[in-house]
């Protein structure tokens, strides 16, 4: 139980960071939490694991210890794939406000292309297309690296998913920045600033405000689609999942527990989002 | 320098099929305070903004401060001596006073943090809200940002100041003390255009009153002759309309 | 205190309806309407799924098909994933299921199977430009392919030092092979022999691996569905159809 009473000093924390909040601690376990009623979502999910994993250590326990290194492939996943994603959107936004057409095309193009396919038939597109591609550059530039690349499943994963998301992103990035009105674009632009300056010191922090809740959502949505991957050979938390049950054959505890660990995996960032939304808001006027 | 700070010839402008400006010519003196008044429609804020090119013109000539508007490399440098105030005030909603106005004189004028800030102080002071350094648009009046916006725009010490009706948004109580800015810095002989429907302050601190009317120039004169024996009709049937004293 | 009192009777619910789920599953399907046999039809020649008409064909197909002729059942098929399909047969949601199961205690556990039809093993395969591997004690260091969960699996997972890479289907798994992304692929030897005659650039290395028998599965609960295949495979195995199956699926090694 260690890990409850970690989660329950983590949730005391929470509590003492409001004005004024007192924590009454009564002996016997009980904490009296008044403020965010979800952290008691975390806490149930976290003691269902617990009790699970304790009194039928088979077959869950063993579940947990099997799928161990695959939910830290998943959080890998996540992660790297939302940082870049971030990026990629940024850019794709940027571009999508563009006055110069080039520009203004080439990411609509990307938008409308990569919106319009799912996720799963490009990460299947991505691993088996993206060494043929590479191995033929290779020939083509007579470099013997390339023609021997052997792909690496998960980076494979982590491009596909990043290109896909970040189309989402931009278009995220995109209506935040035009959601500033003109009239701040026009303020800035009427004092001498510059296009540039007038984004970066005016327009983009104020979007910052708008695109960050959206934000949040795209990295819990990323995190559940994230077990896409399984299909591609990458061996994250789903995967495992199912090679357990093809050794054990009991998909029902199986898929249980795999379900849990998910979900405990989601409430907590979206804890994590509303507060770091919170927290935003608070510097605000 | 020589001839009028602001020299608008022949200025025509489209939005679509809209004709809203056809063929516009004003001389404006430096020191001089014109103002501009019109019903809506008229074209008066459109000429406003084609003075900082807000809007861009299709025929004729806009020179200020001997920098022609068509070559759109200067357009930073013009835009810097000329201050535009807004209806809407367009502050900078994620910052405060203080740094509203030090923003664009570090970024464009390149001043120090020290010096932009004793700049930025003193004009707060000068628009009466010294102790609102610190605060953030949304927790001002009405009143209070615009005297805000104006002081942001001085910040940049421009040589032209711009007005787009900037007391239309104002609860009535909070009127007076914008106007009383506006007043005292045409006092100090800033070159102030106008565009306002505030006849008081026409009459008390503009050197001429113009009145636009569908595109065009109706009217130009001395507030006293402007508001006592206007000769146009239109001009005449448009006061009828306004002045209910 | 209330809130509490709720979330501790909710996670008490849930714990409670898992340990309910935890029986095998009911009967599903009834012994004399249609049976749902399932099979994994990515493993060609046994079962896979013909292009042009879309239906599963195969060996495994052929000789279910004959054993139902002569049982006289009725017979589904439904394609369905490896590592889905025995643990459907665990739950009782498939009656029975032919797929080039091997016949191994830990399944028997939780199914019931047919006598064995067919006897196969283990085979590296690896590019036949590759002169590294030479059978399996030249396996630690290099990356081989699986179909997850199946035998060749376990077994490629049993040897040291290897890197096993899972795939959703053996094809995959081959396909990479060819294009050089993983070292080699171990699985049945039909199997391979098959890839090996359609692909020029693969060949097999080293000796069969393992002695594995196929087995119809057939779910828990379903003993007289288990009789009557039994007494059918017993008589076409008598009358040689393993052979008459042999020639006209299998690719000689």
């Amino acid at each position: 139980m260690v890990l409850g009473s970690t989660l329950l000093d983590f949730v005391m924390e929470e509590q003492n960071k409001g004005p004024g909040r007192e924590l009454s601690f009564v002996v016997g376990g009980e904490v009296n939490i008044r403020q965010d009623p979800w952290w008691w979502l975390v806490v149930a999910v976290a003691a269902i694991i617990g009790l699970l994993v304790i009194l039928w250590p088979v077959p869950f326990r063993d579940i947990v210890v099997f799928a161990r290194d695959g939910v830290l492939v998943t959080v890998l996943v996540t992660i790297a794939s939302y940082f870049l994603m971030v990026i990629v959107g940024l850019l794709g936004g940027l571009g999508r406000i563009s006055r110069n057409k080039f520009i203004f095309g080439i990411s609509s193009l990307y938008v409308e292309v990569v919106r319009g396919i799912p996720l799963l038939v490009q990460l299947i597109g991505w691993y088996f297309v993206s060494p043929v591609i590479i191995q033929k550059l290779g020939l083509w530039l007579n470099l013997q690296s390339l023609v021997e690349y052997r792909a690496n499943p998960i980076i494979t994963a982590i491009v596909a998913i990043t290109i896909c998301y970040g189309a989402y992103m931009s278009e995220i990035v995109r209506s935040g920045i035009q959601s500033v009105p003109r009239g701040q674009m026009e303020a800035a632009r009427s004092l001498g600033m510059s296009h540039f300056q007038a984004m970066r010191h005016v327009v983009l922090p104020q979007a910052f405000r708008v695109i960050l809740p959206p934000m949040g959502n795209e990295f819990v949505s990323l995190l559940k689609d994230s077990s896409l991957v399984s299909v591609v050979a990458v061996a994250d938390l789903t995967r495992r999942g199912r090679e357990f049950m093809a050794a054990h054959f009991n998909p029902i505890e199986t898929w249980l527990m795999v379900a849990l660990l998910y979900l405990i995996m989601t409430i907590i960032a979206a804890r994590v989002v509303s507060y770091i939304e919170k927290r935003s808001k608070y510097e605000r006027y | 320098m020589a001839g009028p700070i602001i020299q608008i010839k022949d200025v025509r402008k489209r939005f679509g099929r809209v004709e809203a400006l056809r063929g516009v010519s004003l001389d404006v003196n430096e020191g001089e305070v014109v103002v501009i008044v019109g019903p809506s429609g008229s074209g008066k804020t459109t000429l406003l903004r084609c003075i900082n090119r807000l809007e861009e013109y299709e025929e004729g000539t806009i020179v200020v401060d001997g920098m022609t508007l068509d070559n759109t490399n200067n357009i930073n440098a013009i835009r810097s001596e000329v201050g535009m105030v807004f209806q809407s005030f367009n502050l900078f909603a994620h910052l405060t006073a203080l740094q509203n106005l030090v923003l664009a004189q570090r970024t464009v004028r390149k001043r120090s943090r020290e010096e932009a800030e004793k700049v930025a102080r003193a004009l707060l002071a000068k628009v009466g809200i010294p102790e609102k350094a610190k605060a953030h648009p949304a927790q001002l009046s009405g009143g209070q940002q615009q005297r805000v916006a104006i002081a942001r725009a001085l910040a940049m010490n421009p040589k032209i100041m711009l007005f787009d009706e900037p007391t239309s948004a104002l609860d009535p109580e909070m009127i007076k003390e914008v106007l009383d800015v506006m007043t005292s810095l045409a006092k100090e002989g800033m070159t102030m255009v106008v565009v306002s429907h505030e006849m008081g302050f026409a009459r008390a601190a503009a050197d001429r009153v113009i009145f636009m009317d569908e595109g065009l120039i109706i009217e130009q004169a001395t507030p006293q002759e402007f508001f006592e024996n206007p000769r146009e009709e239109r001009t005449r049937l448009f006061l009828s309309k306004i002045l209910h004293l | 205190m209330k809130r509490l009192l709720w979330v501790l009777l909710a996670v008490v619910v849930i714990v409670v309806v898992v340990v309910l789920l935890q029986g095998r599953g009911g009967q599903t399907g009834n012994e004399t309407g249609k049976i749902r046999v399932a099979t994994d039809a990515t493993w060609a020649p046994f079962e896979y799924i013909e292009t042009n008409t879309t239906e599963i064909i195969g060996f495994d197909i052929d000789l279910f098909d004959a054993i139902a002729e002569r049982a006289d059942l009725d017979v589904e098929y439904e394609n369905v994933p490896w590592d889905s399909l025995l643990a459907g047969m665990a739950t009782g949601t498939y009656d029975a299921a032919i797929s080039s199961i091997s016949i191994r205690p830990d399944r028997a556990a939780s199914m019931n199977f047919s006598h064995p039809y067919f006897t196969a093993g283990q085979i590296i395969t690896t590019l036949k430009s590759n002169t590294d591997i030479t059978g399996n004690e030249t396996l630690s260091g290099e990356s081989i392919g699986v179909q997850i969960g199946t035998t060749g699996d376990i077994l490629a997972r049993s040897i040291n030092g290897t890197n096993v890479v899972g795939y959703e289907v053996i094809g995959d798994a081959f396909t990479a092979l060819r294009f050089n992304q993983i070292d080699a692929v171990i699985c049945d030897n039909p199997v391979a022999y098959g890839y090996v005659a359609k692909y020029n650039t693969l060949k097999t290395v080293g000796e069969v691996m393992s002695s594995e028998q196929y087995g119809i599965a057939v779910a828990r609960g379903k003993e007289e569905l288990l009789d009557k295949i039994n007494t059918a495979l017993d008589a076409l195995l008598a009358e040689g159809i393993i052979d008459q199956l042999t020639e006209k699926w299998l690719v000689p090694p």
